[in-house]
């Protein structure tokens, strides 16, 4: 895939004192793309972003947009604009006055003014709100408030510092729709911060998962999820069941994985990384792909005990303790009978089995 | 909204409402009326009483009320009272008059103190202010560590008494004091300057300064508030430090402007220490003048009806000047 690189980080670090918010990360982000920092709280993405915006400066590296160096330009001077957390609407002007508040560099005339305000507030459906202000309006009138004020100045990057956070559950999926719509009409390119991996998959083009300053992998939302590159990957996006062993046999299509408590795993390589016999490997197997049943299948089968069942509607999700292995099983398994009798009881001995292609080998940190 | 909201928050018309009951009791149309009114759980006039939210509003403020009251109001009426009387040597002349008021607003002499008073204190304040904006923006912008340490630091001089204060500006201003004995141990002059004290400069410099602290305070509290996503917001959406400090930074901290500014303006129009001490004659104030009238000259009545045309002088001026700063910084958008 060829990416070109409209926003462009080099090597940038940042250091807070003692601690190094963002190690040496770079990144090209395409034109019109929407692209989605995701990690926990404290992993840097934030630093990031406000690197991008010009709200902090790298200690090292370069932030290029469009060709051109702004590593030292402060905010004003940046083709960049940001939609904070907190949404940060003027509290002493009126809603007209804050989307409009950026237009005064612009030096247009009063008529023009208020069409591209007018324009704006019909753009977030919110005409006739332009005389009320900021404590008047509820979390998601707020927040496509502080959204117009930002892209009435028709940036080239738009960042988006985790804009959904503070609404609930409905609005959030609806504002995620919205958002993903208006940026594929508008064609800017949008940096979005999020610890929400749902959010981030869902909405993104490209997702960038980040963990304590570095940026750990790069990908599709669809290639992180089935083709994490490391633990830390596969442990934050989704659920993953893992656990270790050293790999017996390596074939072009098949590998042959030894483990202490599961005798022999039969499973097949994915992804670009190539094992040699003797490796440490860790075997990660994503809840879905894993069956239960009261017999052993044919291959890569595991005794376990059932533990605890937890009815989601349309799956079960169970519980089964392993001898041996630390973290129980997590099995999401269909409620329509086929996964496992409805009347299985707790403590009882269950088998759980995945083909060989269900599970994802990564190299053993 | 519902009446029986107003029934239950309301304990006097809850009561009148089972009074009406009682009195006009017709048989028939009234039973069903009590039956209702027993039905509702009926607060005693105590516990409604601790129910309402602004009935306990007001017993947290009766004390300081009744203060206010008795030290307040109450002189203050006393004070409009005299001014419509007339003193005949020791003797009140209780006849209402507006003599008093002609006299305080017509002579040229009060007039030349009333606007002495207020061009000093507006000087006085405009100074102060704008030297505590500064300082207070420098702690809650720039200072990380130790803001507390700060504050205190800057009100250390309020923990000496006012008296002492402007006596030390007399020592640093006077014929041999700290200016002119440096200046002369340097050469740079061969005898004293004279103009540094005793004069309307010096009424100024001393105010400014003993007021500084009572103008950082609240510029101070007004600016920490200001949440720093808003002034990044500005800075993202093409402002500049100087605009930003205009547009948002500015209008944000004006209550704590105003509030300073009110805490200076009234005080020193009405101040007669500093101006008696450093002012000298050019420097007097009216206050000076209502001091003598209810000491030395002993005329409270002319003395009252200064004090009252100063303070709705002090007020109008107040008003004005703040309504205009509003709108001042209001048109900066």
């Amino acid at each position: 895939m060829a990416i070109d690189n409209f926003l462009s980080i080099q090597g940038v670090s940042k250091r807070f004192g003692g601690t190094l918010a963002v190690n040496n990360v770079s990144l090209d982000i395409a034109r019109g793309e929407f692209f989605s920092l995701l990690g926990p709280s404290g992993c840097g993405k934030t630093t990031l972003m406000r690197m991008i915006g010009g709200f902090a400066m790298p200690d090292s590296g370069i932030v290029a947009i469009d060709g051109a160096d702004v590593t030292a330009l402060p905010p004003n001077a940046r083709p960049t604009n940001m939609v904070f957390q907190s949404y940060a609407i003027f509290p002493h002007l009126n809603i007209a006055d804050n989307i409009g508040y950026g237009l005064r560099k612009l030096k247009l005339s009063a008529a023009e003014r208020e069409k591209r305000i007018a324009a704006s507030l019909a753009m977030i459906k919110l005409e006739g709100f332009g005389q009320r202000r900021a404590n008047e309006l509820s979390g998601g009138e707020r927040q496509r408030v502080a959204l117009a004020r930002a892209l009435i100045m028709q940036p080239k990057v738009l960042l988006l510092d985790e804009p959904l956070g503070a609404l609930d559950k409905r609005l959030r999926e609806a504002m995620q729709i919205e958002l993903r719509e208006l940026q594929r009409r508008l064609g800017i390119t949008f940096v979005f911060v999020t610890h929400d991996q749902d959010e981030a998959l869902s909405m993104s083009d490209r997702v960038g998962v980040m963990s304590k300053g570095k940026l750990l992998q790069v990908d599709k939302p669809k290639a992180l999820y089935e083709r994490p590159g490391s633990r830390e990957v596969a442990s934050f996006i989704g659920t993953m069941n893992f656990f270790e062993g050293r790999v017996l046999e390596a074939a072009a299509d098949s590998l042959t994985i030894e483990t202490k408590e599961i005798s022999r795993v039969a499973a097949k390589p994915n992804g670009a990384r190539a094992f040699a016999v003797g490796d440490r490997v860790l075997v990660a197997i994503r809840p879905e792909k894993l069956s239960v049943s009261s017999t052993p299948a044919s291959v890569n089968s595991v005794q376990g005990r059932l533990h605890a069942v937890s009815y989601l509607g349309d799956h079960h999700l169970l519980q089964i303790i392993v001898d041996g292995i630390r973290e129980p099983f997590i099995v999401l398994a269909p409620s329509d009978g086929k996964g496992l009798d409805e009347n299985a009881m707790p403590d009882s001995a269950v088998w759980v089995s995945w083909p060989a292609d269900g599970a994802i080998i990564l190299p053993a940190a | 909204m519902n009446p029986r909201g107003v029934a239950a928050h309301n304990p006097l018309l809850q009561r009148g409402a089972i009074l009406l009951n009682v009195v006009g009791g017709r048989p028939g149309g009234s039973g069903v009326a009590a039956i209702d009114v027993r039905r509702e759980p009926k607060p005693g006039l105590w516990q409604g009483l601790f129910r309402s939210e602004s009935a306990r509003g007001y017993a947290l403020t009766t004390p300081m009320l009744a203060v206010l009251f008795l030290t307040l109001a109450a002189p203050i009426a006393l004070l409009v009272l005299y001014s419509f009387w007339t003193q005949m040597g020791l003797y009140l002349d209780q006849t209402p008059t507006l003599a008093n008021y002609e006299r305080a607003l017509g002579a040229a002499n009060y007039r030349t103190l009333f606007l002495r008073s207020l061009g000093i204190s507006s000087l006085v304040t405009l100074i102060t202010v704008g030297i505590a904006y500064p300082i207070a923006y420098f702690v809650a912008f720039r200072v990380r560590r130790g803001k507390f340490l700060w504050l205190i630091a800057l009100t250390v001089p309020f923990w000496t008494s006012y008296l002492l204060r402007v006596f030390a500006w007399k020592v640093i201003l006077g014929y041999n004091g700290v200016i002119n004995s440096g200046l002369m141990q340097l050469g740079l002059i061969s005898k004293p300057l004279e103009f540094l004290l005793y004069n309307p400069t010096a009424v100024i410099v001393t105010l400014a300064h003993a007021y500084a602290a009572f103008a950082i305070l609240p510029i101070y509290v007004s600016l920490e508030k200001i949440d720093r996503s808003l002034l990044e917001a500005a800075a993202d959406l093409g402002d500049g430090p100087f605009r930003r400090f205009m547009r948002i930074t500015l209008p944000l901290s004006l209550p704590g402007v105003i509030g300073a500014a009110l805490v200076i303006f009234v005080p020193t129009t009405g101040d007669y220490v500093t101006p008696a001490l450093v002012g000298g004659p050019s420097g007097t104030m009216i206050a000076n003048i209502i001091q003598v009238q209810f000491g030395r000259v002993n005329n409270w009545p002319l003395g009252a009806a200064l004090a009252i045309a100063s303070m709705t002088a002090v007020a109008l001026a107040a008003i004005f000047a703040i309504q205009a700063l509003r709108i001042a910084v209001a048109r900066v958008r």
